[in-house]
This record gives C-alpha cells, structure tokens and sequence, in this order.
C-alpha cells in the first residue's frame, strides 16, 4: 500500500493560488497595474490550462503519470466553480467560459483595458475556485464510537 | 466559517505552530540517534517556513473587510498545512520510537542501496497497529512543500529552499504489523515496501503508463453510471455526462496508475525474493483473512498471486527440483483455478483492460531490471540446502561454508537465509520439531525459528561489516 503525504495538496495550493489572485485584483481595482499582478496573472493563467488539459485528457482518455490526476482534480474543481459563477450550463459553455476568463487574465497580465465587469468575473471564479478547494478535505468535528 | 474572526485563526496559527515545535522536541529525546534525524530536520525548515510564510502575508495584507477576509483565508490555509503535519508526519516519530529489537534497519537499507543510485535516502521502519503493510516516500519533502507555500518575499524562501535541499532526497517510512515485529518470516513481505521504493527512485513505472484507458470498458462504465442514475430518478443531460466522465476518468487513471505500481513492486519482490516472497505474501493474505478482492489500489490477489506464479515459472522454479517446488506446484493448482474465475465489473474492468497493454513490456523491463539480482530456482538449489541444514541442527545460520576443496566460511546471503527459513516451516517442520522437548508447542518453535533467522541476519551483516574493515 502506498500512502500519499502531501501535507500541502492540490486543494490547499488552489486555494492558495485563488487567494494570491484575489489579493492582486483587489489591490489593481483600487490602485491600478502592478507587477505583483502579472505574476499572479500568470498562475491564474497556468491554472487556467490546467483545468482545460484535464477536460482533454478526459475526453480523450489519455493517461500522463505526472499530470494526469493533478489536472482531473482542477477540472472537477473548475466545474464546481463554474457551475455556481454561471449557474450551470453545458459543456460548450464551460469551455467558453473558461476561455473567456483567459481572455481578461492575460489582458490584465497585459495591462491591456478590461473593464470592471470583466475583472468582478474573474474575481467571481476564483472567490468559488477557493471556497471549493478549502472545503474539499474532510475534517470531523469529533470522532465517536461505542463497543455495543 | 463566519462566526471566527481573522484575529482568533491567525492566533491560532501562531498556537498550533508552538505546540507542533514543542512536539517535535519531545520526539527528538525519546528517538535513539540517529532515527529520523533528518526527517525531523525537514519538519523544522516546514514548520519555520509555514510561521514565515503567514508573518509575511500578515504584513502584506491590507485592512478593512476585504483584508480581514484574505488574512482569515491565509491563515486557514496555514492551519490546514499544519494540521497535515500533524496528523501526517508525527505519528512516524511516535511509531519510529516502538523497534523490534532486532537489527534490521541495516539490512533493508543496504537493500535500497543495490538499486538507489545517486539518490540519498533515510528509512525508517514504523510498526502500527493497522494489520497492513505500507511505505511512504516522501521526495525531498520539505524542499516540495516548502516550494508550494506563498512568500512575499522570495528572498526568505530561497534560503529555506536551500537549506531543505541539503537534506536527502528521499525519506521512507515502511511500516508493519506491531503483530509481526518478531517474524522474521512474514517480515519479508517488506521486500515489496521496499520496491516501491525502488520504483519511486527509478521512476521505472513511468515509461511503462499506457498511454490511454481502456476505450470499450470505460464507455460502458459511463453507460452503467448514467443507466443507473437514470433509474433513480436523474435527468442525465451534457453537463451531468461530462462531470460524471470527469470524476470516473480521475478515478480510472489513478488506479491504472497504483495497479501498475503494485504489479511493479511484486515483480521487483519475487525477483529479489523467490519463493520466500510469496510464501510471505500468502502468509500476509492468510493472517489478514483477505477474501479475492481488489481494490483501488490492488489488483485481486488471486491475480496477483497469478502473476508471482508465472514469474516463479520464468525463474525456472517447476523446471529445477528444489525443496520447496510440491509446494509451489500446489499453490500453483489452486492460484491458477481462482485466478479464471476472477472478474472485474467497472472502474477495475477498465483498469485491467488498459494494464493488459503494457504488460508483457513491464515484465521485459522488469526482468532486464532485476537480471543481476534474480533470485533463481539455481542460486536456490545451490545456496539454500546449506542453511536449511544449519536451521535443522538449531544453529543460526549466519556463516555457510563454500564447497570443497576451497571451503571458504561467508556470511549466508540474506535471500538464502529466508528461503530456508520458509523451507524449514512449509517442508521440514517435523524435522525442526525434533529439536525441542515434546511440551514445547509448534507456536513456540516457530518463535526459534525465528529467533534463529533474524539473529543470522543481524550477526551476518555485522561480519560483513566487519570483514570490509580486515
């Protein structure tokens, strides 16, 4: 048997990732471009890819050792985001959406115009993406148990 | 949760870390040097790094209601990280202070060594009380974890980084049964702990991942799911398809990935091993009452055993006589009836189909992988019967004696030494019996036999230690 001992694992390093995106348009809505926002811009893109490699990978079956896993659990994660940021919608919706907020992190990452809506949206997703990913490890409150 | 204010969790962050380092001191007391010594080094740079790591974004964090949100955020992040450690790391420490009272350590690690290469590794072997076997490899875990949290000053984390990175690359937790500390017999089942290992290491599973699942079996796994959801009510539209793909497809991937992985460590264990091997494994299935199931991350062990079987084949094992083969020929009878009748339904059918497709390969590889090191049924024939003997007389067979007219004394190979160990409790049991008074039960004259194994192991690694400084 082979355990796993990621104390820091996907989950927490999304929300992590989230929380740095989030911490970087906050501070772009209130004091504009800032070098700090590339960088974070550039995670919330790879992030982005990721999410879109795990639907390929799960449509077309394809098995890679090192990413395979990593990159089905942001998809999965990315659907949960995606489902409450639009309320649910289909596959051909998901990926307009998902290319449309790569679209407005590399326009910021740009310092290209992008307007206040398009910056809520994005702040949106990754608002749900870090919510999904803080309460996606189980953590009893309290464990009991009786010898009946 | 709301009702928590971001002071109450960024102190209780700053809390969690100072009883975590207290802990970690008190483990470092009890442990006998040098267990774990650098495994608790990396738990020091992880916890130093976490404590830097928050201070940092404390500092950095604007105030008001957004800020206070990102610090609760931040610091929830933290206590999560720590409670990992916690729960995942310091229960080693607390196991790694329970030893059998045999010297084992040097044995497995010179094991490791055959195949680790440059890779540096500290083992550390764990009892539990969990009737199973199992490894950890953690991969330079501090310098991974460290490298994962977020620092606003990069400055501070390339000094953690570089300190992390002078510990070794890989630390290994083997565990086993608290049961099994004084056998040495179903101990050698820590030969497939230990390939795994050797698998994390040469990554020698990586070129062997198919590079697709199962077309077939998993559209029919999603039409089950979807016919089943169907029937209980569900509207299964595109959207419910595609999570429903999304999660199997997850699923399915990680247990081709462990299946293989544990094909792997098998193989790897029956190579090095030979019968002891799998004598030690349907010892193992036997004491944990296991029926023939998978699971997601073991193929059935009737397949399993199958496979040992035909690898024993290959080692020559039903060609040459050797003391053990009526009994491997009646494992052999009653693995190849159940192995038949063994199927697999869902995520296992698909993971089964896709591993078929790499199979002869892995084996190719593997065998090429082992060459040197195969226990064959010849080194069997020539290097156990001595030791058996020496095992029927009541002596610790630490030394066998080479042929005339040499007649040389060397330590008795490890391999040979629990090969004839296993020869003695499954063939000459009646033999060895005779060595005790007639009250002695055939519990208790196992616990010699064990006694005499493990004192042959110890003793025989110290002359071999001894003899590289003569």
């Amino acid at each position: 048997m082979i355990r796993s001992r990621d104390v820091i694992p996907s989950p927490l390093q999304h929300a992590m990732l989230a929380t740095r995106v989030l911490v970087a348009l906050d501070r772009y809505e209130e004091a504009g471009h800032a070098p700090a926002l590339d960088a974070a811009m550039g995670n919330a893109l790879q992030y982005l890819g990721k999410i879109l490699q795990g639907r390929n990978n799960a449509k077309d079956l394809r098995i890679d050792a090192d990413s395979s896993y990593e990159s089905a659990l942001a998809y999965g994660e990315a659907m949960r985001a995606v489902e409450i940021s639009t309320g649910g919608s289909g596959s051909a919706e998901f990926l307009q959406f998902v290319n449309e907020l790569q679209g407005i992190a590399s326009a910021l990452r740009l310092n290209e115009p992008v307007n206040r809506q398009s910056v809520e949206e994005l702040k949106q997703f990754f608002k749900h993406v870090r919510s999904v990913a803080l309460s996606s490890g189980e953590r009893q409150v309290e464990k009991i148990s009786l010898l009946a | 949760m709301d009702s928590l204010d971001a002071k109450t969790l960024s102190d209780a962050v700053k809390q969690k870390l100072f009883g975590l380092q207290q802990l970690v001191t008190d483990f470092e007391t009890v442990l006998i040097h040098p267990t774990c010594e650098q495994f608790i080094k990396g738990i020091r740079l992880l916890l130093e790094a976490v404590e830097e790591s928050h201070q940092q974004w404390l500092d950095e964090l604007p105030s008001g209601p957004e800020g206070e949100e990102h610090v609760k955020t931040v610091s929830k992040i933290c206590l999560s990280i720590l409670a990992n450690i916690h729960s995942e790391f310091l229960p080693y420490l607390d196991s790694s202070a329970q030893q059998t009272s045999y010297l084992l350590l040097p044995t497995l690690t010179k094991a490791v060594d055959t195949f680790r290469g440059d890779a540096t590794v500290e083992l550390a072997l764990v009892p539990q009380f969990e009737y199973t076997y199992g490894i950890a490899g953690l991969p330079q875990f501090a310098k991974l974890e460290i490298n994962k949290l977020d620092y606003t000053d990069e400055k501070k984390k390339t000094a953690r980084l570089a300190a992390a990175a002078a510990l070794p690359s890989w630390t290994a937790f083997v565990s086993y049964p608290m049961v099994e500390k004084n056998s040495a017999l179903n101990l050698a089942v820590v030969s497939h702990e230990l390939a795994h290992l050797v698998d994390f290491i040469k990554e020698l599973y990586k070129p062997l991942v198919p590079q697709k699942l199962d077309e077939e079996a998993f559209k029919k796994l999603i039409e089950e799911a979807s016919t089943a959801l169907e029937a209980a009510g569900f509207q299964v539209g595109p959207q419910l398809k595609d999570r429903i793909e999304a999660e199997y497809y997850k699923d399915c991937v990680q247990m081709v990935v462990s299946w293989l992985k544990e094909v792997i460590a098998d193989i790897i264990a029956l190579r090095v091993l030979g019968p002891a091997y799998l004598f030690s494994f349907l010892e193992f299935l036997a004491h944990g009452a296991f029926e023939n199931q998978h699971d997601s991350e073991h193929p059935a062990p009737a397949r399993r055993l199958k496979l040992l079987i035909d690898e024993l084949s290959s080692m020559n094992y039903f060609k040459v006589d050797t003391g053990v083969t009526k009994q491997l020929q009646a494992i052999k009878t009653r693995v190849s009836d159940e192995a038949k009748t063994t199927v697999y339904q869902q995520h296992a059918l698909v993971a089964d189909k896709t591993l078929e497709t790499t199979l002869d390969s892995l084996l190719t590889n593997l065998r090429k992988f082992c060459s040197s090191i195969s226990y064959t049924a010849e080194r069997y024939r020539d290097e156990v019967p001595p030791v058996v003997r020496l095992i029927q007389q009541g002596i610790a067979p630490i030394e066998t004696c080479s042929a005339e007219p040499k007649a040389v004394r060397t330590p008795s190979p490890v391999v040979a030494v629990l090969n004839a160990g296993w020869e003695v409790y499954k063939v000459g049991a009646d033999e060895f019996s005779k060595l005790f008074e007639e009250d002695v039960s055939k519990s208790q004259q196992v616990v010699t036999l064990n006694h005499l194994l493990f004192k042959a192991i110890e003793a025989g690694e110290l002359l071999r230690e001894w003899q590289k400084t003569v």
